[in-house]
């Protein structure tokens, strides 16, 4: 099931040719290398947006993470946990 | 319109695909999307693996839990779904600019002048079919027909990732038998009244008198007798076609049934604020103001007020909506859901009032639009409305793709 999360987070990210390719991610002291962006949508929030990731680490956990364009902030939403 | 190929793209159990392509994790599982889990809500998309335990659309999710014990609860998210209907735009307007949106999973496309580009209709339903798999990890159903009514037929018939023919010569084989309600355009209501004549098939309602279905149903007697036979001359409207608004309207399920008239009235004063909001944005106004009620044992009570004025304002609705609603003994029946409507429309009219004061709530109602555009809806609304609900979780039937997607190869 999903786990809301809703946490503010460091993230190294390629902007490149108004593209946002996320490459990793730092939560809670840990580094999370992306293997897979599943899906990108973006969320209008008034004149500005919210670009939302479903990515996939290194060791197959399920994250998504969100760029928010106003504050030029990442935050974690939430991850999958089984069970 | 002779010698047309239709195309009818269906994507199978699109919000629950999407959700699965999202979450790699949620493949192959029974997900049910639905609104806010921890609310009222209903099955808005139950995966096939769901479907295998007989949950449908529109079940009640206990309903559906009893059937199928395992099945994952996934919030639905709009705004995902958007995108991946966007990239499918994108796609089928590489084929041919006649990209009709039926909904937000369903198009047709009519590729009749590119055959010699693409190869046949199979050969452009295949190609289509695997692009899809491949850049969006998600399958679909493909009908082919002479028109857009058979080509929704074939859609259809297999599920999912069919690909189904209807070849002109086999149109009467295939509608001898199959029971109206399959064909698009036929309700539970009209099939209910055939019922009763005695019309279950496609065959029987073709012979049925077509002089009786005009005197029953006029104009639209006569299309029930074209459709039975298989004719439809409908165009597939191109991509950047929008057709004008006929009406703008919002609904709500309230989280619990109110026997509370304050309680409805504030509900009903955030769907107006919402109906003026889309009304302005269309730079349309309206002058007919519909209410739907909803009662707790899911009768659907309504009525229509037509004033002089065409209104765009949230308060002038509302205060239309709240005369009719004054009409129901809401104490006695109680609410389920509320819905507002403005119809009778008219588009680009803004003329200036020779009412200051008018033309004063009119710069007031601009300023508040100007704030609520940069900063999101209702962060500057009425008091009474501070802490009202959110309804993000909507996708209006008459979405439609982005405006900048462009015909040809990217």
């Amino acid at each position: 099931m999903y786990q809301a999360l809703g946490e503010s987070i460091e993230v190294l990210a390629v902007f490149q040719k108004g593209k946002i390719r996320p490459l990793s991610f730092k939560w809670k002291s840990r580094v999370y290398k992306i293997s897979r962006v599943t899906s990108h949508w973006s969320a209008p929030v008034g004149k500005y947006k919210w670009h939302h990731f479903g990515i996939v680490d290194k060791d197959d956990n399920f994250f998504e993470i969100c760029y928010d364009e106003e504050r030029c902030s990442w935050n974690i939403k939430q991850t999958w946990k089984e069970g | 319109m002779q010698n047309r190929t239709i195309l009818h793209l269906d994507m199978n159990a699109f919000f629950a695909a999407v959700e699965q392509r999202t979450n790699p994790h949620l493949k192959g599982k029974p997900v049910l999307v639905c609104g806010n889990p921890k609310g009222r809500t209903v099955i808005i998309s139950p995966s096939y693996e769901a479907r295998a335990f007989g949950v449908k659309t529109g079940m009640n999710l206990w309903e559906a839990k009893k059937l199928c014990k395992n099945s994952i609860l996934v919030e639905c998210n709009p705004a995902n779904y958007v995108e991946v209907a966007n990239h499918l735009q994108k796609l089928f307007i590489q084929f041919t600019p006649l990209v009709e949106i039926f909904s937000i999973d369903e198009c047709f496309l009519d590729v009749s002048g590119c055959q010699r580009l693409f190869g046949s209709g199979r050969d452009i339903a295949l190609k289509i079919k695997k692009r899809v798999r491949e850049e969006l990890d998600i399958t679909c159903s493909v009908g082919i027909g002479p028109n857009k009514l058979l080509a929704k037929l074939g859609s259809h018939l297999k599920k999912p990732d069919g690909l189904v023919i209807i070849e002109p010569e086999k149109i009467q084989q295939v509608l001898e038998n199959l029971p109206i309600q399959e064909l698009c355009g036929i309700g539970p209501r009209i099939t209910e009244k055939l019922n009763k004549l005695g019309v279950y098939t496609c065959g029987q309602l073709a012979r049925y008198p077509v002089e009786i279905l005009q005197r029953m149903y006029g104009i639209v007697g006569l299309h029930l007798h074209d459709i039975a036979w298989g004719v439809d001359d409908s165009p597939v409207m191109p991509y950047d076609y929008v057709e004008p608004a006929k009406s703008v309207g919002h609904s709500f399920t309230l989280p619990k049934d109110t026997f509370d008239r304050e309680v409805a009235k504030k509900y009903l004063l955030q769907l107006s604020e919402q109906v003026a909001r889309r009304l302005r944005k269309g730079n349309y106004k309206g002058k007919t103001v519909h209410l739907i009620i909803r009662i707790p044992d899911f009768t659907t009570l309504g009525q229509q007020v037509t004033i002089r004025k065409f209104l765009d304002e949230g308060v002038e609705i509302y205060h239309t909506a709240v005369k009719i609603l004054d009409k129901f003994n809401v104490e006695a029946i109680g609410v389920r859901l509320l819905g507002v409507s403005v119809s009778n429309l008219i588009c680009g009219s803004s003329q200036l009032s020779l009412m200051p004061e008018e033309n004063r709530r009119q710069c007031l109602i601009y300023a508040m639009d100007k704030i609520n555009d940069k900063y999101g809806e209702f962060s500057v609304t009425w008091g009474r409305l501070v802490s009202g609900f959110k309804q993000n979780n909507i996708i209006s039937p008459a979405w439609r793709p982005h405006k900048n997607i462009r015909f040809g190869y990217n």
